[in-house]
């Protein structure tokens, strides 16, 4: 599942929660961050993960003017545009590439990128718990997986990892918010292990 | 689909098993043997949850049936797999109020 979304500190919370959703639906988040290799440029490697990911979320709402710049950020329109053209001009399996396209308001893609209208935009209103349901329902409809945990369920458990994550990463010595995409990516995908598997005292049992 | 829970919870001395608003809640001496029923009756569920209580009413453990595995990512993280599972357990351990 190949992630789309700014890598900022005001984007992070929207950030997380989708990587955590992802874990808990059972697919594979993967991102530009996922690697720190010098001998291979930032697009090769986002064009590398994109053929390998039969799926994609692209968030827009970054979207805007910066304010050092007054220009628009353009990596996520063009990161989208890399996976559509996978899929209009790509063989099996590239042109069967399915992908979420999200934005914090709805239409408001329209202004920027106005190619997209006709497209089904779906709004996460700056909420991580909105971006969690949304990219739920669209993994069901997609991927058509059975028995994945409803939008309520699963914005519950990322709320009781969200407050079991300050503990965890004192014991691992880091601050929540200096954890690497790496970091926190394990760190859900092993506290869903063991929330599943139920505590460590059970092993004796 | 309904998920459905059971849930494992001292009484009266024992650990009785009970499925939603079912009448029969089978009171058994050990946890250990209210936790094998509860895992007998899971044996027929598609999706489902065995919620373990502690004696404080807190919940003990969870265990969860019929949801999409975990992926296991082949991207690792430098803090190192063991350390992560450590710290999880030490903080579940927490959790549980030392019970």
């Amino acid at each position: 599942m190949f992630v789309n979304c700014p890598f900022d500190p005001a984007y992070l919370p929207i950030f997380r929660a989708i990587i955590f959703a992802i874990h808990e639906l059972g697919f594979d988040p993967r991102c530009a961050l996922e690697v720190d290799d010098a001998s291979e440029t930032r697009l090769h490697k986002i064009v590398r993960i994109i053929s390998e990911c039969a799926y994609g979320i692209h968030d827009l709402s970054a979207v805007s003017l910066s304010r050092s710049t007054n220009l628009p950020r353009f990596n996520m329109p063009l990161e989208l545009g890399i996976f559509l053209g996978c899929k209009f001009y790509g063989s099996p399996p590239l042109n069967e590439k399915i992908c979420l396209i999200l934005d914090s308001d709805p239409y408001r893609y329209r202004a920027s990128v106005s190619d997209l209208s006709g497209q089904d935009i779906h709004c996460h209103h700056g909420e991580p718990a909105q971006a969690i349901i949304e990219v739920r329902n669209w993994l069901a409809a997609a991927s058509r997986a059975p028995r994945l945990p409803g939008g309520a369920n699963l914005v519950a458990r990322y709320d009781a990892f969200q407050s079991n994550l300050p503990r965890l990463c004192k014991r691992l010595h880091r601050q929540p918010g200096e954890l690497t995409h790496m970091d926190y990516s394990e760190i859900v995908e092993r506290w869903l292990r063991k929330k599943r598997r139920g505590a460590p005292k059970h092993e004796h049992l | 689909m309904p998920r459905t829970t059971v849930k494992v919870t001292p009484r009266d001395g024992g650990w009785e098993v009970r499925r939603g608003s079912s009448p029969n809640r089978p009171v058994y001496a050990t946890k250990r043997e209210a936790i094998r029923a509860a895992r007998a009756i899971m044996k027929g569920i598609e999706l489902g949850m065995i919620l373990v209580y502690a004696p404080n009413g807190r919940i003990y453990s969870r265990e969860h049936y019929g949801d999409p595995p975990i992926h296991r990512s082949r991207l690792r993280s430098s803090l190192g797999t063991a350390a992560i599972d450590a710290a999880i357990d030490a903080v579940m351990r927490e959790q549980l109020g030392g019970d």
